[in-house]
């Protein structure tokens, strides 16, 4: 063996076993934390837990309200993002900035920003309050919190999905005799469905996931705005094994959620392959 | 009948078409480049864009103008659009396809099932006729493509390169498919191409298009023989005059020169002949093929045109052929050799 033949196997070695390091501890970085949840509590504290008043009542608002913004964010953001995906108006770009915005945004600077809006002296708010209506710190916060900080997450995927559908099917289907509306719900939609609905997932996990927002503009009274998240921070100085069992929820639900998203993505890429 | 005229500005040209009509049960050829303003022309008559200035007529209806503010929507024209990547809806059945728009006109369900059918034995479809589209082949494609759009019976069909999608060898057959579905529907048909063959064999009429204007119209004899817009048989170094002779069997032979080309026409008397050099074959040895004209000769020039190789050879009058370098070297091509010239008798293009 020459010694630049043997340096270069060493050196390639070195490669693996660096490459092989890497990964290894990144991922045992990111599932110690979750597997150390599981070894927390035994399958009987776990059922304790999770029918234990504070976690159901956490639990049926967590469910409520991230469905209703969910659809909220499906009636509203639908028609945006097909027009964004179809339409180069003036501006377009700018739209698209202002509905990516709270991706990148702090929850917090949502939830502050939304007290300052919605707020009894806010400026929408002080106008609702004359007719007596609050949404601060009420279970409508929430669901606002929710889409405000979610809706990007279904904007983006469907405008993408739109974007991804070739116009032809729809200026066939014009030309066939079906009109704009017809062509949407007979060829743009169901071709734009598992895409659109992965969209939709990702948006639901996310307003199930939301806390700070929340916590800033609606606050954390039990039953009301307490919210699975926010239930997981207030139980965690009373009792820590509601607390547990209900970050285990969340971790298997959050799995699952992304394991359809991945199952949905690529059995769209093979039908229409 | 179809009468337009429209101005539309594109990005690098003018779209100004004064002058564009279809008889009723015509089939007109628009012939043209690459972005010569073709497919936008169909987008226009269908109404999938609009222009700026003009009026279009379709039977009498008006469908666009400009002066009376009208724009009649796509999806109440009665126009078929067949696209160049036919567009078949991919979520949905062959069946589906056809029947689309019938259904989305809200005919009877007996007359959607019998009209679909009808189309559908018609096109020789009926093996597939519940599969999804996207396991079809190109050819059951094109076919599903011009049954959905004969469906509804339009008052005009669009066809946006019908056959540019296919394989070569499905192209000639879909070729003379396409001609005859056309002619027994007996709708008025706007075919969109960039190939003089399609418009030769498929077209009543031949209008060239050239930077978004129409520059001539004739029929497809008068359009090959045009000086200016002749295309490639304008450069065409294979014209020559003959005269036809019909023999007893009922097989016609145009006498150039010397020799008896093999061609297939109704005209008599004394013709113009064009041969295309890209059809023509080169060998060494005879060929025992379909093609039935085949003549000896000598090699009496080869010229290379950068990409491809024009080969002259002295069968009685002189061919020119159209070879790759690949082709000249595999042969051993030489001057003065001697090789055989081989071509069908449809490549042999006779016009008055």
């Amino acid at each position: 063996m020459t010694s630049a033949a043997g340096y270069h196997r060493i050196s390639r070695i070195a490669t693996q076993v660096l490459t092989g390091g890497l990964i290894l501890l990144f991922l045992i970085f990111i599932s110690v934390p979750l597997v150390s949840l599981f070894t927390r509590v035994g399958i009987e504290d776990l059922l304790y837990a999770i029918t234990s008043e504070a976690a159901i009542n956490a639990l049926c608002l967590s469910a409520v309200t991230a469905v209703i913004s969910t659809i909220i964010v499906i009636i509203f953001g639908t028609p945006l993002a097909y027009i964004n995906a179809r339409i180069p108006y003036r501006g377009r770009n700018i739209v698209d900035t202002l509905t990516d915005l709270p991706i990148i945004l702090p929850p917090t600077v949502a939830g502050l920003a939304l007290l300052m809006a919605f707020g009894a002296n806010g400026l929408l708010g002080q106008y609702f309050s004359i007719f007596g209506i609050r949404i601060a710190f009420t279970t409508t916060a929430v669901v606002l919190a929710q889409i405000f900080v979610a809706s990007p997450f279904y904007l983006r995927q469907a405008r993408s999905s739109f974007e991804a559908i070739d116009i032809e099917y729809e200026y066939a289907s014009r030309t066939l005799g079906a009109g704009p509306l017809k062509t949407l719900f007979k060829v743009t939609l169901p071709l734009a469905f598992g895409s659109l609905l992965s969209g939709v997932i990702m948006t639901f996990a996310r307003a199930l996931g939301e806390f700070g927002a929340t916590m800033m503009f609606a606050g954390n009274l039990a039953g009301k705005t307490q919210t699975m998240p926010l239930a997981i921070y207030s139980e965690l100085q009373s009792d820590m094994s509601i607390s547990v069992a209900l970050a285990i929820l969340l971790v298997v639900f959050s799995f699952g959620i992304i394991l359809i998203v991945k199952y949905l993505g690529a059995r769209e890429m093979k039908k229409y392959a | 009948m179809l009468e337009a005229e429209f101005t539309r500005s594109l990005r690098d040209f003018s779209m100004e078409v004064d002058n564009l009509i279809v008889h009723r049960g015509e089939t007109l050829a628009l012939i043209g480049e690459n972005g010569s303003g073709k497919s936008t022309t169909l987008k226009i008559l269908s109404g999938l864009m609009k222009p700026e200035t003009g009026k279009i007529t379709l039977n009498g209806e008006v469908m666009y103008d400009s002066a009376e503010k009208i724009h009649v929507d796509p999806e109440m024209r009665n126009i078929s659009y067949m696209f160049q990547s036919y567009a078949l809806f991919p979520h949905m059945t062959v069946r589906e396809n056809i029947a689309y728009g019938l259904v989305m006109r809200k005919r009877p369900k007996e007359e959607v099932r019998a009209r679909t059918d009808e189309l559908i034995s018609r096109m020789g479809l009926e093996q597939i006729a519940d599969e999804p589209v996207t396991r079809l082949s190109g050819g059951q494609r094109q076919r599903t493509a011009l049954a959905r759009s004969l469906a509804p019976r339009p008052a005009l069909l669009l066809l946006d390169e019908p056959l540019a999608a296919l394989d070569v060898k499905t192209q000639e057959s879909m070729r003379r498919e396409l001609a005859s579905v056309i002619k027994s529907e007996n709708i008025p048909c706007i075919l969109v191409t960039h190939s003089i063959v399609d418009a030769l064999s498929i077209a009543d009429r031949v209008s060239v298009i050239k930077q978004g204007k129409i520059v001539a119209t004739g029929t497809p004899e008068e359009i090959v023989r045009d000086p200016v817009y002749g295309f490639s048989v304008s450069e065409n170094p294979n014209m020559f005059r003959g005269l036809v002779h019909v023999r007893k069997t009922g097989a016609v032979c145009i006498k150039i020169g010397v020799i008896y080309v093999r061609a297939v026409t109704t005209l008599s008397g004394v013709v113009n002949v064009a041969i295309r050099p890209e059809e023509l074959i080169l060998s060494r040895e005879k060929l025992a093929s379909s093609a039935i004209n085949s003549f000896e000769g000598k090699i009496t020039e080869i010229r290379s045109t950068g990409l491809e190789v024009l080969v002259s050879v002295d069968i009685g009058i002189i061919l020119a052929a159209t070879l790759t370098p690949q082709s000249v070297e595999r042969l051993a091509l030489k001057k003065g050799e001697s090789v055989f010239v081989t071509f069908k008798a449809t490549a042999v293009h006779v016009f008055a």
